[in-house]
């Protein structure tokens, strides 16, 4: 598949903004520090969708994102906004029988995590939080005709944990950490039983539509998980770079199921500002 | 090994999303027939209006499955099972073949284009998408799918050029639809006033019974209109977007329909693919006048007329003929 990132103006207007930053190789001045980070990576993704298809579906995005994190002593906040743009595909698919969809995601996200001191016992510390999460998947399914786009928004408010560890590697100071997400409480869009809007209806309200195909789940029937295992190594000027394995899963109970895993391998710098 | 463990803990927690993806259907006739046939009797709307015993197409065509079936042979079963909805928006596609059920099968033609272009059209123009001439101080425009776009740049100018005329028709025949979209949009130009213009339902659950609540469609007047007297002639070809266009235009006073009936395909059509990558659509929707007439089988003129075999030997399209006389 062709890339679309090289010739996407965003993407290297966010890579120029990076490297102008004039904190970016500075000492630090500030008492707590911050950090700009940006990733790419390859994901794998499958999907079982029944508005897409009776088959799952899978393939490998691209994966990239931006976040923005703070620590303090005693917490961390971080606002992040990734996405993914690929195709998935049924393994029954051939050149003539596509059996493909076009995936695009996107995530915004808001994680607040306090420090547990009592469980941080000397080198693995905890921490403890909520995140909101903003997750917007769109299937577009060319051979499904009128029903050709399924999507599955859910905003959610998640519990999270996270513990983090310190230790050497090639003579530096790396950090290792794994944050875990639950959604406790979360808003569903979907498409209509039939994956159709009213579209024979010349004022239909698509938006008013869609909210009435919505509705509140709790975690009994919206279960998932996000994973996040990262490394961090440090480069020059307390700038960092950034491996990390993401994984998660949801599994939607709700009028036509739908089972969904991500599996994203991202490099990022983190730059300190 | 600390952190072997920590990595390890994780690892595991990965794989843990396979216990809640259910199995893949088999790509076999057998489950590809189960997917076909339950879909359709799960969401197709017109069961019940059709008189269709849709148990009884099963028990008659799934012993006739076979593992060992070709691919020829399954889309012949297939096809056959889907003749008996008898509906145009009931089609099967692969790259070897693409089934519909000819829904203007046995109906007299009624339309031919390049007959129309020689003893009609004169010096006509072509304004996006819309062929265009001026017939005996009668505007005239033939839209051939509702699938090419028309644009309210393309009504402006075409409301100049017919304004002051008799009046205007709109020749729909042969149209087989498309996006209703564009239907909406040159309605808007001849409608006199917002009105009721037909009522849809849409299947929402398994059971025969389950549909949403009845939807109301409105059409309202925007734009320059085109004329205040119209006629939409119509063929038995006419059919989707283009019987969703003519069951509009009986809302309207203003409107005469002349020709034969419209072809029907008048519940909104819905795609999915089966486990062998062979995609297939059918009707999700039924929808009915305001009178209660559902359009499924088409939208009755107010004035029928056909093409006679003296009128094509005196180089005459009856149908046309009626609608100049209707409008002078």
């Amino acid at each position: 598949m062709k890339s679309p990132f090289p010739a996407h103006p965003l993407l290297w207007g966010l890579i120029a903004l990076l490297g102008i930053i004039p904190g970016a190789y500075t000492q630090d001045a500030r008492p707590f520090p911050r950090y700009l980070e940006l990733g790419l990576g390859a994901t794998f993704h499958r999907l079982q969708d029944p508005a897409v298809s009776p088959m799952p579906y899978s393939g490998g995005p691209l994966g990239i994102y931006l976040a923005f994190e703070k620590r303090k002593p005693h917490s961390i906040s971080r606002l992040s906004l990734g996405g993914d743009l690929g195709k998935l595909n049924s393994k029954n698919a051939t050149e003539l029988r596509p059996m493909a969809s076009t995936y695009f995601q996107a995530d915004l996200s808001y994680q607040y995590l306090r420090r547990l001191t009592g469980r941080s016992a000397s080198r693995l510390i905890w921490f403890v939080g909520g995140r909101y999460r903003w997750h917007n998947s769109i299937r577009v399914t060319p051979q499904n005709d009128t029903g050709f786009i399924s999507f599955f928004i859910a905003n959610s408010i998640n519990a999270s944990t996270r513990m983090e560890t310190d230790f050497q590697l090639f003579e530096r100071e790396v950090k290792l950490g794994w944050t875990g997400t639950l959604p406790l409480l979360s808003h569903v869009i979907r498409p209509s039983y039939l994956n159709l809007y009213n579209y024979i209806d010349p004022e239909h309200d698509w938006l008013n539509e869609r909210l009435q195909d919505s509705e509140w789940l709790t975690l009994n029937r919206f279960p998932g998980l996000q994973s996040r295992l990262e490394l961090s190594y440090p480069i020059a000027g307390e700038n960092q770079l950034r491996f990390a394995y993401e994984w998660e899963f949801y599994h939607y109970d709700g009028q036509r199921r739908v089972n969904a895993a991500r599996h994203g391998f991202m490099i990022g710098i983190s730059v300190r500002i | 090994m600390k952190y072997i463990t920590i990595i390890t803990a994780c690892m595991l927690l990965f794989s843990c999303e396979k216990a809640f993806f259910g199995p893949a259907p088999e790509n076999s006739p057998e489950e590809n027939f189960e997917i076909l046939w339950k879909t359709l009797d799960e969401r197709y709307a017109f069961f019940e209006y059709k008189n269709v015993d849709w148990d009884g197409v099963y028990q008659a065509f799934r012993p006739r499955v076979k593992a060992d079936m070709t691919e020829p042979e399954l889309w012949g079963l297939f096809t056959e099972m889907l003749d008996i909805l008898q509906d145009g928006h009931v089609n099967l596609r692969s790259e070897f073949d693409t089934y519909f059920y000819p829904w203007y099968e046995g109906a007299p033609e009624n339309f031919d284009r390049f007959f129309l272009e020689k003893n009609y059209w004169g010096d006509f123009e072509i304004t996006g998408s819309l062929f265009n001439t001026i017939i005996d101080s009668v505007g005239y425009i033939w839209y051939g799918s509702f699938n090419a776009p028309i644009r309210e740049e393309d009504l402006d100018y075409l409301a100049g050029k017919f304004a002051g005329l008799k009046g205007l028709i709109i020749d729909i025949r042969n149209n087989e639809g498309g996006n209703p979209e564009n239907g909406f949009r040159l309605a808007r130009r001849l409608a006199d006033k917002r009105r009721h213009i037909y009522t849809t339902i849409y299947k929402d659950g398994p059971e025969r019974g389950d549909f949403t609540e009845p939807d109301e469609a409105f059409l309202a007047p925007e734009g320059r209109r085109l004329a205040d007297k119209v006629v939409v002639l119509t063929n038995r070809t006419t059919y989707s977007a283009g019987n969703f266009f003519a069951a509009m235009m009986k809302a309207f006073p203003n409107v005469t329909l002349i020709g034969d009936r419209t072809g029907g395909g008048g519940g909104a059509p819905v795609g999915w693919e089966l486990p062998n990558g062979w995609a297939f659509n059918f009707s999700a929707s039924i929808t009915w006048l305001p009178d209660g007439f559902i359009i499924e089988h088409g939208v009755e003129p107010d004035i029928r007329a056909d093409w006679t075999e003296e009128g094509r030997a005196a180089d005459k399209d009856t149908i046309l003929e009626e609608a100049l006389r209707w409008l002078q």
